[in-house]
């Protein structure tokens, strides 16, 4: 009797072991998913590259978004990088920090970087934690910051006159 | 100071491209070739028209504090003497750790190549 229980005791273990296992697995899967999906480089134009940052930012993704956006840079010449932080819910010292570095390291690859989509309340935030962003290049919004990128580079869009009568 | 060390030349290689100079550093930059770089450098600002020099260090695997300092000083010296100075050709994981290591080179100008640069300062100079 007391074989038995142990013999069932010892089997519910193993079983719930490997759950265990197979959920941390998942985790870890999913996790990895995450900061590949969760940072894009995307071609906006010749020569101009953006990064919309979802989510929060910590010293990992960071990295990625780093090294990816430095590869874009280098595989698609870019002059101008710009990093959108519109879906980045709050900005403290580490993650500007963050911001910062991958600004400097863009710079370092001959691309100027601009980051744009800094919502009020974290502009605010921003200023009341005395961070310095004075040498990086802010716009409003990433329509502003292409704007900005494109003048930079010569570009000048404008209103067909066939695009306006179909209106 | 200025002993060369095997499999390297002892002299970097100065270039002259109508009026600007093109450095191409390659591998390790030991302590008596930068310094006698500098001087090549100088001098040759000194003694020709030249305004600008470009820097190319895609052959290099590892920018240090050192070669950081290297840079910073060429650029600064031809500064004085009128001519501008480009960084070209820098590659990503070298600028992830000078960036890691806090060493920004915010008086260097950069080019993503030594094309970029040749245009960055024909476009400046005219």
């Amino acid at each position: 009797m007391l074989a038995l229980t142990l013999l069932l005791c010892t089997l519910r273990l193993v079983v719930m072991e490997t759950a265990l296992d197979a959920n941390a697995e998942l985790i870890e899967r999913q996790r990895q998913q995450l900061l590949e999906v969760a940072t894009p480089v995307i071609k906006l134009w010749e020569g101009t590259v953006a990064v919309p940052l979802i989510g929060t930012l910590d010293s990992a993704r960071s990295q990625v978004v780093m090294e990816s956006l430095l590869e874009a840079i280098v595989d698609q010449r870019a002059r101008y990088a710009i990093l959108d932080i519109t879906g980045v819910p709050t900005v403290d010292s580490l993650v500007a920090q963050h911001l910062m570095k991958t600004v400097a390291a863009a710079r370092l690859m001959g691309a100027e970087c601009i980051v744009s989509g800094i919502r009020p309340a974290i502009a605010q935030t921003i200023v009341q934690l005395g961070i310095d962003l004075g040498t990086v290049l802010t716009r409003a919004s990433l329509s502003d910051a292409l704007a900005y990128a494109l003048s930079k580079q010569g570009i000048e869009v404008s209103r067909t006159d066939a695009g306006a009568s179909a209106r | 100071m200025n002993q060369p060390h095997p499999g390297h030349p002892a002299q970097v290689p100065v270039l002259a491209l109508g009026d600007v100079l093109l450095v191409s550093l390659q591998g390790e930059l030991h302590d008596g070739m930068a310094e006698q770089l500098q001087h090549d450098i100088t001098s040759r600002i000194a003694t020709s028209r030249v305004t600008g020099v470009v820097i190319d260090i895609s052959g290099v695997d590892m920018v240090d504090s050192f070669l950081g300092r290297v840079l910073a000083e060429i650029a600064s010296t031809a500064g004085l003497l009128a001519a501008r100075t480009v960084l070209a050709g820098m590659r990503p994981a070298v600028a992830i750790t000078l960036v890691e290591l806090g060493l920004t080179l915010p008086g260097l100008v950069t080019a993503l190549d030594v094309d970029r640069a040749m245009e960055l300062l024909t476009q400046r100079g005219s």
